[in-house]
């Protein structure tokens, strides 16, 4: 009958736990953030910057991956997307070309049990979907009202780390518009009058 | 069972901020979340109540096929011009159309009688937060080595699970599930918040909107988030019942009947969230021990019983009475107990009163969580009234140890 010890909190009061431990042991616990900075003020700098790294290591290998910026940015938004080897080791030797990916716009720790790190990139879709790359395993489920918050806070740390989504930084005159069609299909105005919630 | 007065954590309005609770406390300052006392079980007594709740879900279920294959959308105040959406979501209901899950309303004061299923929440079940997460916290910190019945985080998990081994496109993540309620709404979004967490764990890609947001588009036949992109899967936190009377209800229904939209709830969990199934129990299961004298008609209780009147498609016990009833079912004098309401216009149910759990002047309704047909969590509700509302008191329960 007892569960596991892990709970998944919320988001409300801006970048919190999202999954979160109750009690004294805390076996697996994982915390989005939208840079180092705002990571140091909650752990040791130096473990920030390690799980960045790993974070951003992931990135590199398994962020999505498109054929062009604008195939990019209709998928993940205008100014989401940078070209997949910006930022990459001088000696890594790779060379993709013109391949893009989104921009990081945040990172996430979880601590296991055996006290290592695992680190996972967060990245929103230009709908408001969550993703973290193309891994099943924590994923980020931010609101979608939270994202430009979140974009905005990693976009102040982009000019220090070279690799966050930058507002603005994508290449100019690009806009994209999501055909709204159809009518309102008119849900909620019951609610709306009852002031619903639930039973 | 044992009502066990206990001091409040120190710091616990922060406690449940921390943990994205934030509705500890009612707009004029009474408290929502009450942990000045807690609910105390024995195993046994949570067994009991597991079984019974398991029990009754079962016969809910078979109460929804009888309905469904009789067409006896009437009688539980749906019009029948929603059946084929619920007739084709029952077809489905061990796969593409599976539940999610539901919440029962026990009354049982552990005195030697059987725990009474007063309703089923079967299709927007509030109290899910507190339940799940600021319950199992406040046991974490309070009595470590103690016991919940709570495995409902787990549980809700496992059903995402299950959903998304129904729909390839989910596993391959080219569909998405949508989560709608409406917006501006703290308590729904944090709710829809939490479910999305629940549902990202399990491997599917999400997004939130509000339900008001929702469009549909009348050459293509489907219905559209705010980004103009298709909905499959809808899970909203909403009543069918005021979604089909909506502007689009028709297109909603048909969508659903063709599964050209996947809706969580599924359409058959109209049938099974109308008290009115309750009478239909009754009548389908007499003096099942796990069931209240329940009908659409107040004649048929003896005379001098007292009876609780519900609007058939009710919430949060609004427009709820109790009163004695004479021979030909009228009330003798005032009700003892009574709420307001906006809930007058589609029929009422009739149940035999029984009194719940009591201490120091609470009363107490057992709140079990179901996912699918499993039993897994309970929340406790309290008030000093004899109706349970929406502002009753949540208190939080532990099993005993040993």
């Amino acid at each position: 009958m007892k569960r596991s010890r892990t709970v998944a909190a919320l988001l409300l009061g801006g970048i919190s736990p999202i999954l979160f431990a109750c009690g004294e042991d805390n076996p697996e616990e994982t915390t989005v953030y939208p840079s180092v900075e705002a990571c140091s003020a909650e752990m040791p700098a130096s473990d920030c910057a390690t799980a960045f790294t790993a974070a951003r290591e992931e990135h590199r290998s398994s962020a999505p991956r498109f054929a062009s910026r604008e195939a990019c940015e209709a998928e993940m938004g205008d100014g989401a997307c940078t070209p997949a080897n910006e930022g990459a080791n001088e000696g890594s030797g790779s060379s993709v070309g013109n391949v893009f990916v989104p921009a990081l716009v945040g990172f996430m720790i979880g601590r296991s049990l055996s006290g290592g790190n695992h680190a996972q990139p967060v990245y929103f879709d230009r709908q408001g979907y969550a993703r973290s790359g193309n891994t099943q395993i924590s994923q980020t489920p931010l609101p979608p009202q939270r994202r430009d918050e979140v974009r905005q806070g990693s976009g102040g740390v982009s000019s220090s780390s070279g690799s966050y989504y930058r507002p603005g930084s994508g290449s100019a005159a690009k806009s994209f518009t999501v055909t709204t069609s159809g009518r309102s299909a008119g849900f909620g105005s019951t609610g709306s009058s009852h002031g619903f919630s639930g039973s | 069972m044992e009502r066990v007065r206990t001091s409040p954590r120190p710091h616990w309005q922060a406690k449940l901020e921390e943990i994205g609770f934030p509705f500890h406390t009612e707009a004029d300052g009474t408290a929502y979340w009450d942990e000045s006392a807690h609910w105390r079980f024995s195993h046994a007594e949570i067994e009991t109540l597991e079984a019974a709740a398991e029990e009754v879900y079962r016969l809910c279920e078979e109460a929804v096929g009888h309905v469904v294959t009789r067409g006896l959308y009437e009688a539980v105040g749906i019009p029948r011009w929603a059946a084929p959406a619920i007739e084709a979501s029952w077809a489905e209901r061990d796969g593409r159309d599976m539940a999610l899950y539901a919440r029962f309303d026990f009354a049982w004061d552990g005195k030697g009688g059987t725990p009474k299923a007063l309703e089923l929440n079967a299709e927007t079940p509030t109290s899910l937060y507190e339940t799940a997460v600021a319950q199992w916290c406040w046991l974490q910190d309070t009595h470590p080595q103690a016991d919940q019945f709570n495995s409902l985080e787990e549980a809700l998990v496992e059903r995402w699970q299950a959903r998304k081994q129904a729909f390839p496109a989910l596993v391959s993540q080219e569909e998405a599930v949508h989560f709608a309620c409406l917006m501006p709404h703290p308590e729904d979004e944090a709710t829809i918040a939490y479910l999305q967490t629940l549902a990202l764990r399990a491997g599917m890609t999400t997004k939130a909107m509000p339900i008001q947001a929702i469009r549909y588009d009348d050459a293509s036949q489907r219905f559209l988030d705010d980004a103009g992109l298709p909905i499959r899967h809808l899970m909203k936190l909403y009543p069918w019942d005021w979604m089909i009377r909506e502007t689009t209800g028709r297109e909603l229904v048909a969508a659903a009947a063709q599964g050209r939209i996947r809706m969580i709830e599924p359409a058959w969990k109209m049938v099974m969230a109308s008290k009115g199934l309750f009478a239909l129990l009754w009548e389908l299961n007499p003096g099942h021990p796990n069931l209240l004298h329940t009908a659409l008609d107040r004649t048929g209780f003896p005379a001098g019983s007292m009876v609780v009147a519900k609007p058939l498609l009710g919430r949060e016990g609004s427009n709820v009475s109790i009163a004695t009833l004479d021979a030909a079912g009228f009330p003798v004098g005032q009700p003892i107990a009574q709420t307001e309401g906006p809930y007058v216009d589609e029929g009422w149910v009739y149940q035999a009163f029984t009194p719940l759990a009591e201490a120091d002047g609470n009363h107490a309704v057992f709140g079990v969580w179901m996912a699918g047909d499993k039993a897994c969590g309970m929340g406790i509700r309290e008030d000093r009234a004899l109706i349970t509302g929406n502002t009753s008191r949540f208190v939080p329960h532990m099993i005993a140890p040993g």
